[in-house]
């Protein structure tokens, strides 16, 4: 079955469990990243 | 805001060693375009491994502050390894996925995770047996 795609909003809910991608680490600990904010 | 989202939903959150792999990496090659406007490659690094040492304390801050976050868990220690990489390889083909991609997923399967939050577009296309939810940001 095709997985669901949900682009990311502000105050989102999320399920229980989630798998967390390398670059939002990055990102967060990065001021300087363009997507800082929204990591 | 979405660390914050995870937080405030209180999500069980999960990486494994590749995702530390990963943000090791990108740390170090960070650090070194500041300092030295290059780009880091690991021929660099092997010529010159003392880089290591100069970036290493603050990589392991990062990465202390990455495993102090709440709610989070190591799943690599939890699913046996032969299993991910069958499932790896598997997936390789099923999927079309770069080596790495189909490790991260693998792992996301075999630990029967609802969710997972990308900003790699490799994942959008995905055909699976399972329910996921796919998080792009």
């Amino acid at each position: 079955m095709p997985i669901t795609l949900i682009n990311y909003s502000s105050g989102i809910q999320f399920v229980n469990s989630v798998y967390l991608d390398s670059n939002l680490l990055i990102y967060a600990r990065d001021r300087g990243s363009i997507k800082y904010r929204i990591a | 805001m979405v660390l914050a989202d995870l937080f405030s939903s209180r999500t069980n959150l999960f990486i494994t060693n590749l995702v530390i792999d990963e943000c090791v990496w990108a740390f170090m090659r960070a650090y070194y375009r500041i300092d030295s406007g290059k780009i880091l490659k690991p021929s660099i690094i092997k010529k010159n491994p003392s880089i290591i040492t100069k970036y290493h304390w603050r990589i392991a801050s990062n990465v202390k502050k990455i495993l102090n976050l709440p709610r989070l868990t190591i799943g690599s220690n939890l699913v046996p390894s032969e299993n991910i990489i069958k499932k790896a390889i598997n997936l390789m083909k099923t999927q079309l996925l770069m080596p790495r991609d189909a490790f991260h997923l693998a792992f996301i399967i075999n630990l029967n995770l609802e969710g997972f939050v990308t900003s790699n577009g490799d994942f959008d296309n995905l055909n699976l047996r399972k329910n996921l939810i796919v998080y792009k940001y």
